[in-house]
């Protein structure tokens, strides 16, 4: 047996036991989920952690990016003729496409002006490049090469040729965190293209998958319908398209039809996207000066 | 015969096992960023939480609570996850892991397989119970197929690092 002036106090001889410090460890992630998107030290701290693994993150695409550049390293001259020869007939279509754009836009600036309304324009911001794609819960999410030093910001849409992608939900520095429409409980405001009906889609999680609520049973809604971006937002622009309709289920005891749609874009194979915002609604005046309102006879 | 002070070696740790600790954990984070595609993405088994396991059921380990909760906040930011989901399912890990050390000695392949497929399973189910309260729809199936793979994928994960542990050990012993 020790004597008992040689024996250390346990307090001082052990520490911390494992349980305790695993206890301390839970509470500190408890308070942690519960705090992020929410605190602004929780997004401080989200960002400077993103900025020390950036390095990381970069490094990790490399090898992808040297498979893709060796990928279209061999392709041959005759492919390379073909594809020139493809994108310039696109070209030549797209600017086709874009005189007629120009000359509607100018229509409808101009009917907006004489109803006295603002004018509505896309600003193409930039195009950004996807950085890492989310996990688990945070799968239908992913990070973006580009953030407040490039002009981006919270609520910015990203789109690309097919339509909508997501919204930006949380920006750095450097980088910007951006949500599908797919991704759990993101709203995105729309209207079927056919009959104009709005809804609210809301993503489910899930890729490939979303459902839109508050519609009624008896809505005109079917399956294959085209659902575009109402702009009610004021975050999508108006018109775009969003996802296409697969089942519509009607219930007698619902009041409201169960809608499951599909994204229009597929972001699976896609690593650069562009961000847009609707232009800040130029007051019709800027537009065009409506002629000055007659003066008030001076009474007599 | 080397009289220099050494914690690690007064402790029983080999010198440079916790290279070895920082090395494979930081080699399995880089391997679950690497995107395969949604599909694969969710089926594919968290071999950062695999490494750490291993590494807190083994005797005279450096890896402890406090670097499994460290960890998992880098997996947190890299995946996007809510801050804190993985670091509280990692520190948990490795304290199961840590208790676990001497039962694990003894026990055979069977039972140390249930043990590992448990404890994925239990951060399978925290992580779909989060995409429920946050409104998701998390798909069962993919939540039950990553742990299964995960536990098939263990005795490999094992015999990686246990020759990485013995090549060290030996080296020591050679000096």
């Amino acid at each position: 047996m020790q004597p008992v002036a040689r024996r250390d106090p346990a307090l001082f001889r052990h520490g911390m036991s494992p349980a305790s410090k695993c206890l301390i460890g839970l509470s500190l992630s408890a308070a942690l989920v519960a705090l992020d998107g929410r605190a602004e030290w929780a997004a401080a701290l989200r960002n400077n952690l993103e900025r020390g693994i950036a390095p990381l993150m970069i490094a990790l695409e490399l090898p992808g990016e040297a498979a893709r550049e060796v990928g279209r390293g061999l392709t041959t001259h005759g492919e390379l003729l073909r594809e020139i020869a493809r994108l310039e007939a696109d070209n030549e279509r797209l600017r086709t496409t874009a005189r007629s754009l120009d000359i509607l836009q100018r229509e409808n600036d101009e009917l907006r002006t004489l109803a006295g309304l603002p004018a509505e324009r896309l600003e193409l911001r930039r195009t950004v490049q996807l950085f890492q794609r989310g996990r688990g819960v945070a799968s239908q999410r992913f990070l973006i090469g580009a953030g407040t030093r490039e002009g981006i910001r919270e609520g910015m849409a990203l789109v690309h040729p097919e339509g909508v992608v997501g919204q930006v939900v949380a920006v750095g520095e450097t980088t910007a965190d951006v949500a599908l429409i797919t991704d759990a409980g993101q709203n995105t405001p729309v209207e079927l293209a056919r009959t104009g009906v709005r809804a609210v889609m809301v993503g489910e999680g899930m890729p490939d998958r979303a459902s839109l609520r508050f519609l009624a049973s008896n809505a005109d809604v079917q399956p294959g319908d085209l659902l575009v971006t109402s702009g009610l937002d004021g975050y999508y622009p108006a018109g775009m398209a969003v996802a296409t309709v697969l089942t519509v289920e009607r219930d007698a005891q619902s009041d409201f039809a169960r809608v499951i749609c599909k994204p229009a874009a597929s972001v699976d194979a896609r690593r650069h996207f562009a961000v847009v915002v609707p232009a800040a609604p130029a007051p019709a005046a800027a537009v065009a000066p409506p002629e000055a309102p007659a003066k008030p006879a001076p009474a007599l | 015969m080397n009289t220099a002070y050494n914690p690690g070696e007064r402790r029983g740790r080999p010198s440079g096992q916790l290279g070895a600790v920082l090395l494979s954990v930081a080699a399995a984070l880089a391997l679950d960023l690497v995107s395969m595609g949604a599909t694969l993405d969710a089926l594919r088994p968290d071999l950062t939480l695999l490494v750490l396991l291993y590494w807190s059921t083994r005797q005279h380990s450096p890896a402890n609570v406090w670097t499994a909760w460290a960890i998992g906040l880098l997996r947190d930011v890299a995946t996007l996850n809510p801050l804190g989901l993985h670091a509280g399912l990692y520190c948990l890990s490795a304290w199961v892991g840590m208790g676990l050390r001497k039962r694990l000695e003894t026990m055979p392949l069977p039972g140390e397989l249930l043990l590992v497929f448990l404890v994925l399973l239990s951060g399978s189910v925290l992580s779909w119970g989060v995409g429920l309260l946050i409104g998701g729809r998390p798909s069962p199936e993919s939540h039950l197929a990553s742990p299964l793979i995960g536990t098939l994928i263990w005795p490999v994960i094992r015999i990686m690092l246990d020759a990485r542990r013995g090549r060290r050990s030996h080296a020591g012993k050679d000096d």
